[in-house]
């Protein structure tokens, strides 16, 4: 749908907004400390989403990546403005919970997600915590190095090297090849 | 360690450190220098792609915010598509007391003559019958299904709080022959106009300019609507509404000829049509 945007066909834009919104808002919501601030960010998302459609390459990620991706961008940005930990209503999930790898079986997770999922689940518990804070609850460094009681430059070698870990997995074609094949 | 590698080592700290928390000004400028004007999503896409695994989308995006994310989207591109609208002039004009005075007489006929002042005896014109012209859009006839005016208008047509009204011509000969709409959404903040028969306007000389009659704002003072142009057309013209102001509840649209580039308040010397929302 990404390519239809990017060549000016409005009724993608609707298209986009159905199969992607749950996902942005769900992004939103969780990174905002009010559901207004949310929804400013959800449309802000998108106002970024319609000018980058054109760059999307289908052969480099999948939609739900590359929408996570302009998403995460404006979300930290905003996270960052605010100089302060956002007090999320909607944290039903602990930051430790870990993602279940087979929820790619029934479709409702894109092959990059079900790798990625794979992948965390391998890391060591400090490791898979530490991405974890910073991904669900948008921690900076500094803010887990408080909360798990480490240094911080642990906190940071451990934060690159996890995701390095999780990057590397997604750019081996043949991972990505089993994770898609049932 | 080479200079090599631990540029690179610093490259991915930098890139990994963006994707999870961000960088500050200093380091953002410091990760652009070593890239030398490419750039790594890699580590983005990791970052995305774990947030995916651990984030459950199954609540949808609420019907009112998907509506207004579609309406602006097709706004942003209406825009860019119509004919290009300057922003108003800035500098503010003395007006002469007098000046006022005919101003807000002409905005009081031109309303009486809406509310069933009978034909014949009103500022206001008959409205001309609906036109039966092939209807064409004067920006290059984009087709149906693409971002355009014409999907806006629709997209707003279909929402539950829209304002829907017809131009009327005054006695102004500017005026003379036109006819269309208005199309307004106070939820969105967004609307379109449409016009069928409005006279083309020499850019250069003048443009018209939409002005928005509220009850957030005093009679003498309503919320600028934009300035556009009309080009020789046989067909219609849709014009985006780009409010300088928020809209509560308009009550009247009124189009005015100014000079090049809009007026922050207008003489009102030309009004040429009007469109007022019945209570």
């Amino acid at each position: 749908v990404l390519p239809r945007i990017a060549l000016g066909d409005a009724a993608a834009v609707r298209e986009c907004i159905t199969r992607h919104g749950a996902l942005v808002w769900a992004l939103a919501r969780r990174l905002s400390p009010t559901p207004a601030d949310a929804e400013d960010a959800t449309q802000e998302i998108f106002a970024d989403l319609w000018k980058c459609a054109g760059r999307f390459q289908p052969g480099i990620a999948s939609e739900p990546v590359f929408v996570a991706t302009i998403a995460r961008r404006r979300l930290i940005d905003r996270l960052r403005a605010r100089k302060r930990r956002p007090q999320t209503e909607l944290l039903s999930e602990g930051p430790g919970e870990l993602p279940d790898p087979n929820r790619a079986s029934d479709g409702e997770m894109c092959a990059e997600a079900s790798l990625a999922a794979s992948a965390i689940a391998k890391l060591r518990p400090e490791q898979r915590q530490v991405l974890l804070l910073a991904i669900l609850q948008g921690l900076s460094h500094e803010e887990i190095a408080s909360v798990m009681g480490m240094p911080l430059g642990t906190v940071k070698t451990l934060a690159r090297r996890g995701l390095a870990h999780v990057r590397a997995l997604l750019s081996d074609p043949g991972a990505q090849l089993a994770a898609v094949e049932p | 360690m080479t200079a090599r590698r631990q540029s690179k080592k610093r490259i991915d700290e930098l890139l990994s450190d963006r994707a999870l928390a961000g960088l500050t000004p200093e380091e953002g400028a410091e990760l652009a220098a070593l890239l030398e004007g490419t750039d790594d999503e890699s580590f983005d896409r990791a970052a995305a792609a774990l947030d995916l695994a651990t984030t459950s989308d199954g609540t949808p995006l609420p019907a009112h915010l998907a509506a207004k994310i579609e309406v602006d989207a097709l706004r942003a591109l209406s825009a860019a598509e119509t004919v290009p609208l300057r922003p108003p002039a800035r500098r503010r004009e003395p007006l002469p007391y007098a000046g006022w005075l005919v101003a807000a007489a002409c905005f009081a006929l031109a309303l009486a003559g809406w509310l069933r002042t009978p034909p014949g005896q009103s500022l206001v014109e008959t409205p001309a019958p609906p036109a039966t012209a092939a209807r064409v859009e004067p920006v290059a006839s984009p087709p149906a299904s693409a971002w355009s005016p014409s999907a806006m208008r629709e997209k707003l047509l279909s929402m539950p709080d829209v304002v829907h009204v017809d131009w009327s011509p005054t006695k102004d000969p500017g005026g003379r022959g036109a006819s269309g709409d208005v199309v307004w959404s106070n939820g969105q903040q967004a609307g379109c106009m449409r016009f069928h028969g409005l006279a083309a306007n020499d850019p250069a000389r003048s443009q018209y300019q939409l002005w928005i009659f509220d009850p957030s704002q005093s009679a003498k003072t309503p919320i600028d609507g934009g300035v556009f142009d009309v080009e020789p057309t046989t067909g219609d013209v849709i014009v985006p509404i780009t409010p300088k102001l928020h809209v509560s509840g308009p009550t009247l649209f009124a189009i005015t000829v100014e000079k090049p580039g809009g007026v922050v308040v207008s003489k009102r010397e030309h009004i040429v049509v009007v469109a007022a929302v019945k209570t």
